[in-house]
């Protein structure tokens, strides 16, 4: 009985020491200041866009009435959004373009404590307004600003990591909050994958194989002709069954240092081929800036060093071949 | 699963207060998270849908709570909302969304094209008034039965609920797909200085490989559904204040 109590004792023990191992230990910015910038460029484009359309879809004469997002329960809806603050022209514009400049200056580091929690309310305040129109590039926009926010990413490849230099002001660079926000980003993926996978095994087209040509011959969709696959269903089997198999098994195989290179990998063909073939590229690009999180910040500072010294990279400089260092 | 780099030999930065407290909302907020694709689109009467409804709040505040069930089941037709817009003048306009030729760049194409699967996902998941009152009916003549075989007191009430369950989701599906056709429709018709609109849902379908591979385009109109009329309002309808 006693020793039964001792093993569990152990267990519980190793449990909570992998926990706080996962959590709890400092990691370098590098690889959440490179998602800061690629992140922060697609929430700029995303937003820049709307000023094509701005008065449509969040003027109070738009297609979308301010009381539509209110109806999706009966409960109180928190679905807030600045832009109902005034209903005046002026106040669209203005605000518009400033949340544009303050997104500008996340994505550049700049200020980054504060731009980083200002990006991530209008990201959530556009997304709000904008019910109906919204996809899952808003969905990961918006958690990945969350987490980035959280973190210290603007302590390196940011102004203020610049700033302090020319100050002379040290920078802390590796903190418990970078580990945290990467490893939300890593698990928020892992959901995001996970159900995506299982949603489409529900679907008859997934099991036969056809599904990646229902994907491919949406003419709605379609950015790039690939109709002539309709020549070879054999490598539409192929890729539907891979694809809908890397997705199930992402929030097991990403971890292992053996099959993540594998699966990034896999990411970054499945991301860029939705994103070439179907048009969308912004929501391809995002999926694949997330999935950085999984590289550790010792690869980007080597690259960045390279790219400093002119020297190529070499095998082993930061013990980081993607699948090593992590 | 692996300690960050070269960290693991170094005292924690925090406290084992501060690293217990942080735990539990790290565990809080992960299961807030994962309540998100368990109640949507679809979930457990009893247990996940309960479960979100309470998370609901934080789910809104921090745009979470989606379901992430990207092309799934599977990749179904596409969707587009036309319309037929009577001028002033006394002219006839026509279009659609989304618009490869006028809606651009691709994103802004896409966010027409979302509202037109928004509209349509509303159309078809609303129950006409007529199909509405006679599943009410349905529950109603269970009821009846329930009560004349003296059934316990518990399946009537558990038959009311539903009943009222049926009622309110009914208010608000017509209610969002009312809301979000009149202000489409009280858009174009400012922007045509329309006297009658009507709008039209369309299906386009996807052609199987062998009509393909025999030469067919995927913009072929014989993919293309009939229109389907979703609404139609007058100038009066949709600006009462000016008819005022």
């Amino acid at each position: 009985m006693n020793g039964l109590f001792t093993m569990l004792c152990a267990y519980g023990r190793s449990w909570i020491d992998f926990w706080n191992h996962f959590w709890f230990e400092k990691r370098a910015a590098d690889t959440l200041a490179v998602m800061r910038i690629l992140v922060g460029s697609m929430l700029v484009y995303t937003h820049l866009v709307w000023t094509f359309e701005l008065p449509v879809f969040f003027g109070q004469a738009g297609v979308l009435s301010t009381e539509y997002r209110g109806l999706f329960q009966w409960d109180p809806s928190y679905r807030w959004s600045h832009f109902e603050w005034f209903p005046s022209s002026a106040w669209l514009w203005g605000s518009h373009f400033a949340g544009l400049l303050v997104l500008l200056m996340f994505m550049l580091g700049w200020l980054t404590r504060v731009t980083g929690i200002l990006s991530f309310l209008l990201v959530v305040s556009y997304a709000n307004r904008a019910t109906g129109a919204q996809f899952g590039l808003d969905q990961i926009n918006a958690f990945l600003c969350l987490y980035l926010a959280m973190s210290d990413c603007g302590r390196a490849y940011s102004i203020d990591a610049w700033w302090r230099g020319q100050r002379g002001r040290g920078v802390v660079a590796s903190t418990v909050m970078n580990n945290i926000a990467t490893r939300l980003i890593q698990l928020h993926l892992c959901v995001v994958y996970l159900f995506a996978g299982l949603g489409k095994l529900q679907g008859a087209y997934w099991w036969n194989g056809e599904a990646i040509w229902g994907a491919l011959a949406s003419y709605e969709y379609q950015s790039i002709d690939m109709t002539w696959i309709a020549d070879q269903m054999w490598l539409v089997n192929l890729l539907t069954l891979t694809a809908v198999t890397w997705e199930v098994t992402y929030p097991f195989l990403v971890w292992p240092r053996l099959t993540r290179p594998i699966v990034l990998l896999m990411a970054v063909a499945v991301h860029l081929g939705i994103g070439l073939f179907m048009g969308m590229l912004t929501f391809g690009l995002i999926m694949i800036y997330g999935n950085l999180a999984f590289i550790e910040p010792r690869f980007f500072r080597c690259c960045c060093g390279a790219v400093r010294t002119g020297q190529p990279l070499q095998r082993g400089d930061s013990g980081t071949e993607i699948g090593k260092a992590c | 699963m692996h300690a960050p780099e070269n960290h693991r030999d170094q005292p924690f930065a925090w406290g084992p207060l501060t690293r217990g407290i942080v735990s539990l909302v790290i565990a809080f907020y992960l299961a807030v998270v994962l309540l998100g694709p368990l109640a949507n689109p679809i979930g457990s009467e009893a247990l996940t849908i309960p479960l979100s409804r309470a998370a609901s709040p934080v789910h809104q505040t921090l745009y979470l709570g989606h379901g992430y069930r990207f092309f799934g089941p599977d990749p179904g037709p596409g969707h587009l909302l036309a319309y037929r817009i009577e001028t002033t003048a006394g002219e006839l306009i026509e279009g659609q969304f989304p618009d490869r030729g006028q809606h651009w760049p691709r994103l802004l194409y896409h966010r027409w094209f979302m509202l037109s699967e928004t509209v349509y996902d509303h159309f078809a998941f609303t129950p006409t008034p007529e199909a509405f009152q006679e599943s009410l009916q349905e529950v109603q003549r269970e009821m009846d039965v329930a009560r004349s075989e003296g059934a316990p007191r518990e399946v009537v009430e558990q038959l009311e609920l539903r009943q009222w369950n049926m009622r309110r989701d009914y208010d608000l599906s017509s209610r969002r797909f009312d809301v979000l056709i009149r202000g489409i429709a009280g858009y174009l018709m400012q922007k045509h200085d329309g006297q009658t609109i009507q709008l039209f849902c369309l299906e386009r379908l996807i052609p199987l490989p062998v009509d393909v591979r025999a030469g067919s385009e995927l913009n072929d109109p014989r993919y293309l559904s009939v229109p389907q009329e979703i609404a139609e309002f007058t100038r009066s309808e949709l600006f009462s204040e000016e008819s005022q």
